[in-house]
């Protein structure tokens, strides 16, 4: 039986990689996303990771609506799948989100190119999470990084 | 001198033959000429007749060398002699064998006997000579034959049957030889010895096929016990070499001998025997190149009188005429079909090592008839083979060419590796392919793949520079989860290419490398990075499977 979207962000998951942030902008959110993820563990190397999420961007937007944004990427020097969330203290409109709407929460996904049933699993689990009214709601209301974790953990 | 100088020359000798006579065959392909008379044809600059690099002193130690030669030739055209085909050809095998030998020894006979009569004035010695160039004219060398049917991959009834008859009439040879040369001996010495006769029918041919009886049904044995190819291999290559000492020994028919072996082996072991001959053929290739390079630096030319030369003609001409009307009338009594009656007879013109032979043996038997001054029968007869040699060794592959040429049966023994090996990944790509820009929709890409019957998809940029495929089992994870259909593009969810492919790379690497990557399909791309097309194991194994089916034909 493979694992569920909801185990797999389970495990992807952990609260150093959830935190708020006051970005100025898209590139800047991005970067330190990229920031927060493991250097040495599940991911080897980081730069390549960045460069894969810029690449990515630069096609189209991860901007998914409801001011949400879910940029990600697969490398093969990930070994584990991973997960990091911020909360930006205010929307950013150059985002450009496929809505329209300015985002201010992002859930940064890195993944194995070989994994592709997981990956695909993670970046659904996701997005049915947001677009659940009472999760959505519990996320912006967060106002620390306890309880954006917790906002989370509780949907899952 | 060094004791070991021999030996380093006679395998200098080897290396020079071998490598010549491929210089000599690939010069000789390139004008279509069958490779085997390059080989004698490099054979005739360095030998007796050009160089004299293999003169006279070193032949006699290259002897046994021929015989494990015609014992490896013996043993794989005894290896074609499949029971299945005598039952279903034999008596058409047999009619055109009997028709072509006798054919042959009637006209050589008689046109040699009487040319010899003219200049001569003398009919006992006439007579005795015609017998026995008659006798002589009947053989066939089956190695010529085999190798223009092996280098053309020639399949269909016109090869089975030429193969049999080349591999059968050296007994016919051998019994008109004894009956021959006792009958010559008679009319020369007023004396009939039936020991001699005995001894050559009993010996050469039953003592021959006998021992190989033997040699092959021990080899069966022993393969069916072996589990790995390379040792049977080494046994059979092992016994080929008993084959070729014994019959040296003890002056057996090797060729006989050795097909006895092979036809015991292929009929006895038909499944293991089968891989075992395919390997052994292609291993016996510098061996077949060194043979014929002998043949040709053996022919001896020079000092041949003018009105030898004239006999040499008379024997070619009748030999072939008997050989094409003996086949006719031979295939028509036996009931061959017609395709047999027209042809066989021009595929049997070769004539090498059991002729040659002969004319050895009768050269002893016959030097006691004066003829000319000093020169006796016996000379003549080995001098006039030896010529007649080189005549039909280059007029009998052509001739071997023209009838599977005429009867369309080139070519058509291929297996599915020499195809494999013809043709490159631009032979096979599908260009009829529609390509996914990277950023389409996932929403997109399954509208796409709804609408259409293409099962793999490149994604490519917007250069058209392929990154990645998309297939319809690459997507099974993403039926159930339309919520992300709606932003997630081609890039997010296409399969990078690993395994690159371009148009000019050969067949068989691309299949190697994706049964390495154990993937079913890739995109071609050019030298640019842009998609030519898609590359489908799967298609490519039914097209082979097709283009096997047209090159076998009706074969």
């Amino acid at each position: 039986m493979p694992p569920s979207g909801a185990q797999l962000l389970d495990e992807a998951l952990s609260p150093e990689r959830v935190f708020l942030t006051q970005a100025r902008h898209k590139e800047e959110l991005l970067h330190q996303l990229v920031d927060q993820m493991p250097i040495s563990g599940e991911i080897q190397d980081i730069e390549a990771l960045r460069a894969a999420i810029f690449l990515r961007e630069s096609l189209m937007s991860t901007g998914i609506g409801l001011g949400v944004g879910v940029p990600h990427a697969r490398i093969s020097s990930v070994r584990h799948m991973v997960v990091a969330v911020a909360k930006n203290e205010r929307p950013l409109i150059d985002y450009e989100s496929i809505d329209g709407q300015p985002v201010q929460l992002v859930f940064m996904v890195a993944g194995r190119p070989d994994h592709q049933s997981n990956y695909v699993r993670m970046l659904a689990v996701l997005s049915r999470m947001v677009k659940d009214p009472e999760t959505h709601a519990s996320l912006l209301a967060a106002s620390d990084t306890d309880s954006l974790f917790k906002a989370i953990r509780n949907a899952l | 001198m060094h004791p070991e100088t021999p030996h380093l020359s006679i395998l200098l000798i080897l290396g020079i033959g071998v490598f010549g006579g491929i210089l000599g065959a690939w010069l000789f392909q390139r004008m279509r000429i069958p490779q085997v008379i390059g080989y004698i044809a490099i054979g005739l600059i360095i030998g007796e007749s050009g160089l004299k690099i293999i003169d006279a002193s070193i032949l006699p130690s290259l002897r046994p060398f021929n015989y494990l030669a015609l014992a490896f030739i013996g043993f794989l055209v005894g290896g074609e002699l499949e029971q299945k085909i005598f039952k279903q050809y034999g008596r058409q095998f047999m009619g055109i064998m009997l028709g072509e030998g006798l054919g042959a020894f009637l006209l050589v006979g008689i046109g040699s006997g009487t040319l010899l009569y003219l200049l001569t004035g003398e009919w006992i010695p006439s007579l005795a000579g015609g017998l026995v160039f008659g006798a002589i004219s009947s053989a066939t060398d089956p190695a010529s034959t085999i190798d223009v049917l092996w280098e053309y991959r020639s399949k269909g009834i016109l090869t089975t049957g030429l193969i049999s008859v080349v591999a059968l009439d050296d007994a016919l040879a051998l019994t008109l030889y004894a009956l021959g040369t006792s009958a010559a001996s008679l009319l020369v010495s007023g004396s009939f010895d039936p020991m001699q006769l005995l001894h050559t029918l009993g010996l050469e041919l039953l003592g021959s096929a006998v021992l190989g009886l033997l040699v092959g049904f021990m080899l069966s044995m022993l393969i069916r016990q072996s589990r790995s190819p390379e040792r049977s291999l080494t046994m059979l290559v092992g016994s080929l070499f008993l084959v070729a000492g014994l019959c040296f020994s003890l002056g057996l028919d090797v060729i006989l001998c050795a097909m006895a072996a092979g036809a015991l082996l292929v009929n006895h072991s038909p499944t293991r025997s089968k891989t075992l001959l395919k390997t052994l053929r292609e291993f016996a290739n510098p061996i077949y190149v060194m043979f014929f390079v002998l043949v040709g630096a053996q022919l001896k030319l020079d000092a041949m009188p003018g009105w030898m030369w004239g006999l040499v003609l008379l024997y070619v001409l009748g030999r072939s005429v008997g050989k094409v009307l003996g086949t006719y009338f031979g295939g028509r009594l036996g009931g061959s079909p017609e395709v047999l009656q027209k042809y066989v007879g021009l595929g049997l013109f070769a004539q090498g090592g059991v002729a040659v032979g002969l004319s050895m043996m009768a050269g002893q038997h016959l030097s006691e008839v004066q003829v000319f001054g000093d020169l006796d029968l016996g000379a003549i007869v080995v001098s006039t083979v030896t010529a007649t040699t080189l005549l039909v060794q280059l007029i009998g592959p052509p001739s071997v060419k023209y009838a599977i040429t005429k009867t369309d049966e080139i070519g058509r023994n291929v297996t599915e590796e020499d195809i494999i090996g013809e043709l490159s990944v631009g032979d096979m790509l599908n260009a009829d392919i529609e390509s996914l820009p990277e950023t389409f929709l996932l929403h997109d890409v399954f509208a796409r793949m709804a609408s259409d019957e293409q099962m793999t998809y490149p994604v490519v940029d917007p250069e058209g520079i392929c990154h990645g495929i998309i297939s319809i089992e690459s997507l099974k994870a993403l039926f159930v989860e339309q919520e992300i259909w709606s932003w997630m593009i081609a890039e997010d969810v296409m399969i990078p290419v690993k395994d690159v492919l371009h148009p000019e790379m050969p067949l068989s690497d691309a299949l190697l490398q994706m049964r390495n990557l154990g993937s079913e399909e890739s995109v071609v791309r050019a030298e640019d990075g842009k998609v030519l097309g898609m590359f489908d194991v799967s298609h490519v194994r039914r097209n082979l499977a097709q283009r096997l089916l047209r090159r076998q034909g009706e074969a």
